[in-house]
Order: C-alpha cells, then sequence, then structure tokens
C-alpha cells in the first residue's frame, strides 16, 4: 500500500484533476469554444463514453471465442453468446433507445433480452 | 437568485430523470464501495475519496496503483487520463452555461457525470429557458451525486453483506448505456457506436483505463466522418456545430 503520509495530498491532488477536466472549457471565453467539426464530434461524445464503458463487458464473451485455440466456429460461437446474453442485451438497449429516444424503455428491452437469453 | 415555480419544476424534472441510471449508479457505487475497502483504504480514507474524487472510473482505475505503492507521478497521469473524456463533456456543456457567474459554472460542470449529461441532454434543453436548463442540471447533479455518495457507503460498510452477482453488475451496466443509447439518433452513430465498441475491447488491456478515453475518441472521429459522408457535406470552421438529426 502506497505511503500513509502520501495518499491525502494524493486524493487531494486527484480531486483537483477531477475538478479542471469537468470545468475546463466553462472557464474559456466564446471564440476558444470548439464550434465545426469539433462541434460535431464532440457531440457524440456523452453518448460514446458510456458505450467504451460497457463495450467490454457486452463483447468480452465474443473476444474470448474469436481469440480461442480451436477457431472460431459459427454455430458454437452464436450459442454461447445467446448463452451469455451480455452482446445481445446491449445491442437492444441501444436500438431501442435510439428508435423510442427513452431511456427506460431502453432498460426494459435490455433487461427483457438478458433475462431470456440466460433463461433459456 | 430568485427561483420561480417553473425552475422549482425544472430542478425536480431533473431529479426525476435520473430514475433510469439509478439502478446502475447504486450498483456501480457499491462496487466502489467494496473495492476500495478491498484495496487496503480504511473507511475514514475511503469515504475521504469518494468525496473528493467523484469520479468512479478513476477510483477504480487508480486502486490498483495505491494498494501496490506506485510512484504518486504515474497514480496522478493515471486520474488524468480516464478523465479527460470530462474535458469533452465540458465542451458540450459550455454551449449553454458560459454566461454564469463562476460558482454556478463550477457547480454545474464539477458534478457532471456521464449520466447526468446524458439526461441533460435527452431531456433537460428542449422548451426549457436558460434557468430552467440550469435547475435541471442541478437537480440531476444533484440526485446522481446523493446516489452516488450513498452506494459507495453500502459499498464501504457492507463489504461482505452486499450481493455481488455477475448478473446484477451487468443489468447496471446495461441502466448505465440505456442513459446514452436515446441521444444516438444522428446520422453516423452506428459507425460511431462500431468503432468505439471495437476500440475498447482492443484496448481492454491497457494500462489504468486509458482505453476509455481512446475508445471514446476514436468513436468520436468516427462519427464525424460517418456524418458528413452520409449528409454529403463537409463544413469549415465556425459553422453549424448541430448534427443532423435522421
Amino acid at each position: 500500500m502506497i505511503d500513509q503520509s502520501l495518499l491525502w495530498p494524493l486524493l487531494f491532488g486527484m480531486g483537483a484533476i477531477t475538478i479542471m477536466t469537468r470545468t475546463a472549457f466553462l472557464w474559456l471565453p466564446e471564440h476558444w469554444q470548439p464550434r465545426g467539426r469539433a462541434g460535431v464530434a464532440l457531440s457524440f461524445v456523452p453518448a460514446l463514453a458510456l458505450v467504451a464503458i460497457v463495450a467490454p463487458g457486452a463483447l468480452g464473451t465474443l473476444r474470448q471465442i474469436l481469440l480461442a485455440p480451436e477457431g472460431f466456429q459459427f454455430g458454437p460461437a452464436m450459442a454461447q453468446i445467446a448463452q451469455d446474453g451480455r452482446l445481445p442485451s446491449a445491442l437492444a438497449v441501444l436500438a431501442v433507445g435510439a428508435w423510442r429516444r427513452n431511456a427506460m424503455q431502453a432498460l426494459i428491452a435490455g433487461v427483457i433480452v438478458f433475462g431470456a437469453m440466460r433463461w433459456i | 437568485m430568485a427561483v420561480s415555480i417553473q425552475d422549482r419544476a425544472a430542478f425536480q424534472a431533473g431529479v426525476v430523470a435520473m430514475a433510469t441510471p439509478l439502478l446502475g449508479i447504486v450498483i456501480w457505487g457499491t462496487v466502489t464501495g467494496l473495492a476500495m475497502i478491498q484495496a487496503g483504504l480504511d473507511p475514514a480514507q475511503a469515504v475521504g475519496m469518494s468525496l473528493i474524487m467523484y469520479a468512479g472510473s478513476a477510483q477504480l482505475a487508480v486502486l490498483p496503483l495505491l494498494a501496490a505503492g506506485a510512484p504518486p507521478a504515474s497514480i496522478l497521469l493515471t486520474a488524468l487520463l480516464v478523465n479527460l473524456r470530462f474535458v469533452m463533456a465540458s465542451a458540450v456543456l459550455a454551449q449553454d452555461f458560459r454566461h454564469l457567474p463562476p460558482m454556478r459554472r463550477f457547480l454545474i460542470g464539477v458534478f457532471t457525470v456521464e449520466a447526468t449529461l446524458a439526461g441533460y441532454l435527452l431531456r433537460g434543453r428542449d422548451g426549457r429557458t436558460q434557468a430552467q436548463r440550469e435547475q435541471f442540471k442541478l437537480g440531476a447533479n444533484l440526485a446522481i451525486w446523493l446516489l452516488w455518495q450513498g452506494a459507495t457507503l453500502v459499498g464501504i460498510f457492507g463489504a461482505g453483506v452486499v450481493p455481488t452477482s455477475s448478473d446484477w453488475m451487468w443489468i447496471g451496466q446495461l441502466a448505465v448505456l440505456a442513459i446514452g443509447a436515446p441521444l444516438l439518433r444522428v446520422t453516423g452513430s452506428t459507425g460511431a457506436v462500431a468503432v468505439t465498441a471495437i476500440v475498447a475491447i482492443l484496448s481492454v488491456n491497457l494500462p489504468a483505463g486509458i482505453g476509455l478515453a481512446l475508445a471514446t475518441l476514436c468513436g468520436a472521429c468516427a462519427g464525424l466522418i460517418g456524418h458528413y459522408l452520409l449528409a454529403n457535406e463537409w463544413p469549415t470552421r465556425g459553422l453549424s456545430r448541430e448534427p443532423t438529426k435522421r
């Protein structure tokens, strides 16, 4: 474990980093704000950050299948992905969320798909 | 600042809008609380970390480094890299809140996490005045901060009692994803999601969650390219920043 005398200064340092990163553009003048291409790219960020958090869990089984020494076999691979349920449920959340623009309906769809896959 | 009935209603709407990611935040916060104790922090240090940092991904990323006694510079750098995505989030918020007095800008920005940003963009803007947007965002910020701190306390003091089934963990992640999914109705989103997911899985073994920022950045670039390829236009600096709705 890290030296106890360093722990609290480190925690405050990391707290300062949180503050700096979360408020960075809120302090900058208007002509420094991203627009044009940068502005469009930034509009994707909030949703993609969430996708990036969830993707390793959703695609973990697929990754294992692809890296398996026996190679990729379509039938067993699909059965394994369906049995795991994570990738189909994540896709259901994305599809229903984008279609209905309703987060609660998206979550319910994802939970139903995940539950059904696990139950089957 | 006088707060009208409409502003108060907007604040309440911000709180209510956070019902969707509630389950995800509770599970994620509890796991983070457990992880802090398992990494060797005592309860006071763990509570301090949660209050001072308030950044789940960064907390989880630096815990192994703290436990291993890594150099302070590498711990701070890791926290910075994992939090870099919030710089992009602050640029999104600046479009609406840059004009506010410093303290109110601070309260809007510093308590922003993915769920509150996505919830604000989805439900907080349409048909609201500037003051109501601010109240909505403050309501969402407060709701998620309280939920997070409460869940973290459960994890810190409930180690050994709290269930940690992997199925529950996944449903928590689905709840986090659900808050962002409705924002994906812009041209180019499909490619952006695919690139983000692929980069995230390829970079999963990179040190301390750097993959999170990398995947988001690559996905945003892919979304930008897809957006203009599909829309048959390419803007120069200073043109509209609003993506075309599908």
